[in-house]
């Protein structure tokens, strides 16, 4: 195509977008309710539950009217909790016909999601149904805030698109190994061994509970060990404070390690197996990406299920330990394993850093690389990575190797505010970004949602697949899950970086190129999406930890009574949501704070790549559209109804 | 070979193996007597279905559910207690009167409800 032959300017062009974005913005408030003109008036609801779902699973009062639910069932016992409200009813029937019923006055305006509060079956923790209560203002006003990020971002970008390029301040940085005493703990092989220890006990019980334990998913340790418990510390502490902290304490690849080195604690010099290389052809993250989505047509089974989860876990200690014998060092954690994937991903965006102090002391000493071939006091990279080199997360383990064995004591471990490994250049240096890693970021992204709205959302429908109701149902899930996060999620953002390309007006920069440079700006957008999707399922069923440590296994023990009760429990231990008229409200803030970082992050990719300001804020604005347009549907999801 | 790389491999040994057998074994001698029937309710069955004891002895059943909220009721000796899903209960009694009695759930529990029922026999 000719050029002067194009119809539009890029200028007008990234106009036409922002107008665009800013009717389908304002067209989003239409979802806004509106204030009744009639006064309180007294609204009776029956509602039927099922096993997992109620009808109706949409319930829409005015402020102040007085609301009566008669909830019976239609199948077993079953209750029903209404979040901000704190009303638990609970229905025991002894007849079909049994209802139990409440009255209360609408005083709080807001979408409210009801659940069901007694064990009702596998899906019981997922069956719930959205209560709104008009007028309520946070999905408005959060919609509000996100277009006002975005348009504010981009205004204070196109007001200084001409300045000149800077280079960037060199970020604060704290390293922890000033400190003698973390120093120490880390240099030491045995405080290591002792963590993973730990870690490996945890483990065991948790195989123990899933294979032996009550088949009841939220009374078994096995399951709110791992979906709640792990997931909610993983996601919301350890990935954005630590990075990859978990793959440093992470006991599954543990008896593959120890069984290659022939040793716990000591260094060995002879290693175990045939040491084999792994192929370079799979040296990429597809098999993780396999591996993950694998797992997710299973998830909505091994999640509620102790044995499927034991076996899980079962799978993810044998299949290291048998590559062991084969391949040399971690390529289980590398290359296969299916969460290590997503936690070096967003591991970019942490704030603990693996990095040499400096560079230039690495280039001298060339008598021996000791970081790479090991040395007496330890081993040479597990993770296939020159230390010399790192400039990411992505695939360091925080395996803590390299501090053991560097003889110039050159390595740091940086406590930083994060989100820099995305903006660096990743066509430099040895390991290039490819579109393995771009897909993962939309695989990630796309479940952030799908998840949510599957599992926290009110439609049973989605519930029915996830479980694998039917067959058919499994296959659905299964197009809906491959197909979105493979195709059309990735397809959609494709279509908005072409649009950037062409907006940008630079000629010389491939799509292929920019598409994978932009997902990066994804990944502090997925990762507080995912810390809004865990903060919701620990507020909420964080309470089942307390029955599941008193009795494990549900066999009828009581630990807690045992050494008397110390923190004044029942002997019920009953479910207990915490803060539920404030989740939407913080989950409302991360999701916000996610959009500004990953609005920040694109603008700051967009200036790597086109090196030119105007280009780079002409480019970013259809990825900031496409940015927003997703957390305004994840703030649809979790404050809207 | 070095004292602590021994004193590791105890370790793991003990969290392998000695950690989920000693559990099992705390369970048995410790949690529970050898009296100590442990009922399991489930949709639409008890399981033991037939619970048989002596005249005179001092039962102790450990009931619990393997999937929705049940009853388990045993109206010839005024027991009915809610049992929910994998949350056992202690339910003690002496077994005095010799006889065939119906255990029942009396918690309605879907379709199967009214054919879910077993059988105390204290001889």
């Amino acid at each position: 195509m000719k050029t002067n032959a194009r119809p539009f300017s890029s200028a007008q062009k990234v106009a036409l977008c922002i107008v665009v974005f800013s009717v389908i913005s304002i067209g989003a408030l239409a979802f806004a309710p509106a204030v009744s003109a009639q006064g309180p008036t007294n609204r009776e609801f029956v509602v039927v539950a099922s096993q997992y779902a109620f009808d109706p699973n949409f319930i829409n009062v005015n402020f102040g009217d007085n609301v009566t639910i008669r909830l019976r069932s239609a199948d077993v016992a079953h209750g029903m909790y209404i979040d901000g409200y704190d009303i638990n009813i609970k229905l025991f029937p002894e007849s079909p016909s049994d209802e139990v019923v409440v009255t209360f006055v609408a005083n709080r305006a807001g979408v409210f999601r009801y659940r069901c509060s007694i064990t009702c079956g596998g899906y019981h923790p997922f069956m719930m149904g959205k209560l709104t209560v008009e007028p309520g203002y946070e999905f408005p006003i959060s919609i509000v805030l996100a277009w006002g990020i975005a348009m504010g971002s981009i205004g204070v970008y196109w007001k200084g698109r001409f300045e000149p390029i800077e280079e960037p301040e060199p970020v604060e940085k704290i390293d922890l190994l000033k400190f003698k005493l973390i120093k120490k703990l880390l240099k030491s092989r045995n405080i290591q061994f002792t963590i993973l220890l730990a870690t490996l006990a945890i483990f065991v019980f948790v195989i123990m509970s899933g294979l032996v334990g009550t088949p009841v998913g939220n009374r078994n340790f096995s399951v709110v060990m791992v979906w709640i418990i792990w997931w909610g510390a993983l996601m919301i502490f350890m990935v954005p404070i630590g990075g990859r902290l978990w793959c440093m304490v992470c006991p599954l690849p543990a008896m593959g390690e120890w069984a290659q080195r022939g040793s716990l604690t000591t260094k060995n010099e002879k290693p175990h197996g045939l040491m084999k290389k792994w192929p370079k052809k799979l040296d990429n993250i597809w098999l993780q990406n396999a591996g993950f989505l694998s797992m997710t047509i299973f998830i909505g089974i091994m999640m509620i299920s102790s044995l499927a989860t034991a076996l899980l876990m079962l799978l993810l200690i044998v299949l290291p330990l048998a590559l062991s014998f084969v391949f040399k060092d971690r390529v289980f954690c590398r290359y296969l394993c299916p969460v290590s994937g997503f936690i070096g991903l967003y591991a970019n965006a942490g704030m603990l850093e693996l990095r040499v102090k400096d560079r230039a002391v690495c280039k001298k000493h060339i008598e021996s690389k000791d970081c790479i071939q090991g040395n007496e006091n330890g081993y040479g990279c597990p993770w296939f990575e020159f230390p010399q080199n790192l400039d990411r997360n992505a695939y360091c383990g925080l395996c803590l190797e390299c501090i053991k064995t560097c003889p110039k004591d050159n390595i740091a471990l940086n406590f930083r505010l994060g989100g820099e490994d995305l903006e660096i250049d990743p066509w430099a240096g040895r390991k290039k970004r490819k579109l393995d890693e771009a897909w993962k970021a939309f695989i990630m992204l796309t479940l952030a949602f799908l998840y949510g709205i599957t599992f926290m959302g009110p439609y049973s429908f989605l519930k029915d697949m996830a479980r694998i109701a039917s067959l058919n149902e499994w296959l659905s899930f299964i197009i809906l899950v491959w197909g979105m996060a493979l195709i059309v999620v990735p397809g959609i953002f494709v279509g908005f970086t072409a649009i950037a390309k062409r907006a940008s007006g630079n000629k010389e920069i491939t799509l292929k190129k920019l598409v994978i440079n932009y997902a990066n700006a994804l990944v502090p957008l997925g990762l507080l999406a995912w810390i809004a999707f865990s903060v919701a399922i620990v507020m909420i069923q964080g309470s089942l930890l307390i029955p599941v440590i008193a009795d494990p296994f549900g066999w009828g023990w009581d630990i807690f009574a045992l050494v008397g009760n110390p923190f004044g429990l029942g002997i019920d231990y009953p479910w207990q949501p915490y803060f539920t008229t404030f989740v939407p409200f913080i989950q409302m803030a991360i999701l916000l704070g996610g959009l500004f970082l990953a609005v920040r992050a694109s603008y700051q990719i967009g200036l790597r790549v086109f090196k030119d300001r105007a280009q780079a804020v002409k480019g970013s604005i259809p990825i900031i559209v496409f940015m927003t347009l997703f957390t305004m549907v994840l703030l649809w999801h979790w404050t809207g109804g | 070979m070095k004292k602590c790389e021994l004193l590791a491999i105890i370790l793991v040994f003990g969290v392998v193996i000695i950690l989920p057998n000693g559990v099992l074994f705390m369970d048995q001698n410790f949690f529970k007597t050898p009296d100590t029937i442990f009922v399991h309710l489930r949709q639409y069955e008890f399981d033991p279905a037939t619970i048989e004891v002596n005249q005179g002895d001092n039962v102790e059943l450990l009931v619990t559910s393997d999937d929705v909220v049940h009853g388990f009721a045993i109206p010839a000796y005024g027991i009915n207690e809610l049992i929910y899903p994998g949350h056992p209960v202690w339910i003690r009694f002496v077994a005095d009167t010799t006889g065939t009695f119906v255990m029942e759930c009396s918690i309605y529990c879907d379709v199967g409800h009214y054919d879910m029922t077993g059988q105390l026999i204290v001889s």
